[in-house]
């Protein structure tokens, strides 16, 4: 079966690639400032100075580490319809975007600070759209005490979808356990979440090659509790990394390497899903370059590492918006992004971002979602056989003639020809001030018409009084 | 003319971010009996200067910029025990201590702007991240009157930016000191808030908010550079 993707680097670049990670992690070392993460690494064989907190991690563990991460797996749902099977076939899965600290207000258009309400009410929007095949905890609740906001987020998500939630933040190893009790509460026990883990984990190394105490406690925390995590490389070509395509490459690379040895040092066989938003830096301020051609080639060569070490991956993103309301995003962006879909990435992020991840907007989410409704055919399954090629209605119509009436024709036509859908492509192609009449407008219509499957009220209390309880004891 | 060259060298040195020849020209300056103040002032400060309109226009990148910074950095160190020496001019050089607050490892947006600040001319202490509210007081501590930035990239953290202005208050500080606040969740509301004296949204906004800053200081000859040195 054909499936459009992507080709970049070649094998021997790869190759090239993986050794000078491989050199890295030998000789300059990781920083993990974690005294008892790195007391895990030097059992598993890392050479630990523990003044300067630095792992040198040899290729042997590397390598066993790469064969214990498990290749196949499945992010679970609370509806087990929306589980999500990796590796992904045919399409990536696409997520929200996360963890803004901004919204656009749905009925008033104010840009503000957001609540744990926003998250709520965005998690059963994306819950609605069927594009979004699972969340992100995509707001912060800054309505609530700030070193608990955390599971305040995925509590909110979790109640209002019935697909798998991504957690974007975690503060403590604390902070961890508390967000695996609300998931294993829903899940019905911890062995139950082990079996089908509801929540996963975004956890980031600090670029250039740091692991952040906090950070990477908790991740040892959830991998022991064998919530997937993903190790997302923010590698900044020119600030964080070095500023070549290949260079930048590299570090999320190596980086990504020294997460799953982490992960796999807490709980061998726990799943890991290879992940990166790298980008290079604008030249000109030093902010990320979401807009610039290396970061999709960062992203398609990502992937290929990825998918040479057999690892699930999120390297690409999909959403498209830059101002602070709904918007089809500039020439830039759609060109960057439609390229970089068609990655070997069995995950896209972003649905519903503004203003640099800062911002989501309720609106933007459904813009995002039609536009990869359509993109998405570009990676459909075809199906390259004889019946298909059909030799035998070409001789049937002869030279000259036409297939209009023939049988291969009304077989495969529906099958085979993607039909946008009419409305969605009208709306996109519209002028700026219907695209946001009509994307808002739709965005309320289905937050009012759409019911969430119901989430027992029991819970519910039982997830609050964790909550509060957490918030007690880090109060005392 | 000696002067003349010398100068001509020092444009080219800082344009080319080298740190060592800008090391050289200082001592070369002085070895030739050129005031350091006049190197600063008109070599230096001005070479820089030129390089700051390169970027802001475009034609040059930031990576260059903050090598050229660093130039100027490396040849006011050289000069400074001859402009102790003088006793005149650059000690009254006000200062800007730069650090993202507690809990927070976000560096980038603050070590540009720290860059960029020091670039206008200003002298800048970089604190780091992750610092802890005490090092802010510290700082003010020895070196009195200056501008301080705090930088929060996080919710959770941009509490700590009202805590520093608490603990400044509380150690008799905080009329002594401006304070900008700036990071992706910070808002002009937000600064308004906790009493912060500034607020900017980018690099170049916060360059020239902590220039204003720091023009509105008392000027406290005696009590910066040469304090500490
Ligand atoms: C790069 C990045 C990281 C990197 C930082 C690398 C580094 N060495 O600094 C890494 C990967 C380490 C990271 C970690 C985390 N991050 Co982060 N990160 C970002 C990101 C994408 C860009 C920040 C950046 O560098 N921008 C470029 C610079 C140039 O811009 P800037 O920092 O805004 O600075 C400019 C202005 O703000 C201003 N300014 C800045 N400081 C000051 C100071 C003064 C005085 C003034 C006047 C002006 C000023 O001028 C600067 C220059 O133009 C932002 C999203 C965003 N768009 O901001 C998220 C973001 C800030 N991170 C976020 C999160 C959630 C995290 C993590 C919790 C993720 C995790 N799951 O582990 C951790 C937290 C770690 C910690 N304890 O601090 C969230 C914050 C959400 C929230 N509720 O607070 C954001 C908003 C992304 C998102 N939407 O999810 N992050």
């Amino acid at each position: 079966m054909a499936r459009a993707r992507m080709t970049f680097l070649n094998e021997q670049e790869q190759t090239l690639i993986h050794e000078q990670s491989i050199k890295t992690l030998e000789k300059i070392g990781v920083q993990v400032q974690s005294r008892s993460v790195l007391e895990l690494l030097e059992q598993k064989g890392a050479a630990v100075d523990y003044d300067a907190m630095i792992a040198k991690l040899p290729e042997k563990l590397v390598n066993a580490s790469l064969e214990t991460a498990p290749k196949e797996f499945s992010l679970c749902a609370r509806d087990p319809k929306h589980d999500l099977k990796f590796p992904s076939y045919p399409y990536p899965y696409a997520t929200t975007s996360g963890l803004a600290v901004k919204v656009t207000d749905l009925r008033t258009g104010e840009y503000r600070a957001s609540t744990r309400k926003d998250a709520a009410e965005f998690a059963k929007l994306a819950d609605a759209l069927n594009p979004v095949d699972f969340l992100w905890t995509s707001l912060t609740a800054t309505d609530v005490p700030a070193f608990a906001h955390g599971p305040h987020e995925l509590w909110a998500t979790m109640q209002n979808t019935s697909k798998h939630v991504q957690g974007v933040t975690v503060q403590s190893a604390e902070d961890a356990r508390v967000q695996v009790e609300l998931a294993a509460l829903v899940a019905g026990g911890s062995d139950a979440l082990r079996a089908r883990p509801l929540m996963s984990v975004i956890s980031c190394p600090i670029a250039p090659l740091s692991f952040e105490r906090g950070a990477i406690e908790a991740q040892v925390e959830f991998a022991r509790a064998g919530i997937p995590i993903c190790s997302m490389s923010m590698s900044m070509g020119g600030i964080t990394a070095p500023v070549t395509v290949a260079g930048t490459i590299t570090n999320a690379n190596t980086e990504n390497l020294a997460s799953i040895v982490i992960t796999q040092a807490a709980c061998p066989g726990s799943p890991h899903i290879y992940t990166s938003e790298s980008a290079p830096m604008d030249m000109q301020t030093g902010a990320i370059n979401y807009s610039a051609p290396e970061k999709t080639l960062i992203a398609i060569g990502l992937g290929e590492m990825a998918n040479r070490y057999g690892i699930p991956c999120l390297v690409s993103d999909i959403g498209f918006g830059d101002e602070t309301h709904p918007n089809v995003g500039p020439f830039s962006d759609l060109a960057i992004q439609i390229m970089g879909v068609a990655s070997r990435t069995d995950i896209l992020t972003g649905m519903g971002c503004v203003d640099s991840a800062k911002g989501i907007c309720f609106g933007q989410l459904v813009v995002d979602a039609y536009i990869w409704e359509c993109v998405r055919e570009f990676m459909k399954e075809v199906h390259v056989t004889e019946e298909r090629i059909g030799l035998d209605a070409v001789a049937e119509v002869g030279h000259a003639h036409h297939f209009l009436k023939s049988k291969h024709t009304r077989r495969f036509m529906r099958d085979e020809i993607t039909q946008w859908d009419p409305s969605k492509v009208e709306m996109l192609s519209s002028d700026a001030k219907t695209v946001i009449a009509e994307a808002n407008r739709i965005a309320e219509q289905l937050l009012k018409d759409h019911q969430v499957l119901a989430f027992d009220e029991d819970l519910i209390q039982q997830g609050d009084e964790i909550i509060r309880a957490y918030e007690g004891r880090l109060a005392a | 003319m000696a002067a003349n060259d010398i100068y001509e060298e020092i444009m080219q040195c800082i344009a080319d971010g080298d740190e060592d020849w800008a090391r050289e020209l200082a001592q070369k300056g002085l070895d030739e009996g050129v005031s350091p103040l006049d190197l600063i002032e008109n070599g230096f400060t001005p070479a820089l200067r030129a390089v700051g309109e390169r970027w802001d226009t475009g034609s040059i990148f930031l990576p260059e910029m903050i090598l050229s910074a660093d130039a100027m950095k490396a040849a006011v160190r050289v000069l400074q025990p001859a402009l102790q020496e003088a006793g005149g001019g650059a000690h009254d050089m006000k200062t800007c201590v730069v650090g993202t607050v507690k809990g927070d490892i976000h560096d980038i947006g603050k070590s540009i702007v720290g860059a960029l600040v020091e670039a206008s001319g200003l002298a800048v202490i970089d604190l780091g991240t992750n610092v802890e509210t005490e090092l802010f007081v510290n700082a003010v501590r020895e070196r009195g009157s200056c501008v301080i930035g705090l930088s929060a990239l996080l919710t959770t953290t941009m509490v700590e930016m009202k805590i520093v202005l608490d603990e400044l208050a509380k150690a008799g500080l905080r009329n002594q000191v401006r304070v900008a606040v700036g990071g992706a969740p910070v808002t002009q509301a937000f600064a308004d808030e906790i009493g912060a004296d500034g607020y900017a949204e980018d690099g170049m906004s916060a360059m020239h908010l902590i220039q204003e800053l720091a023009a509105g200081l008392d000027p406290a000859p005696g009590e910066s550079m040469s304090k500490v040195a």
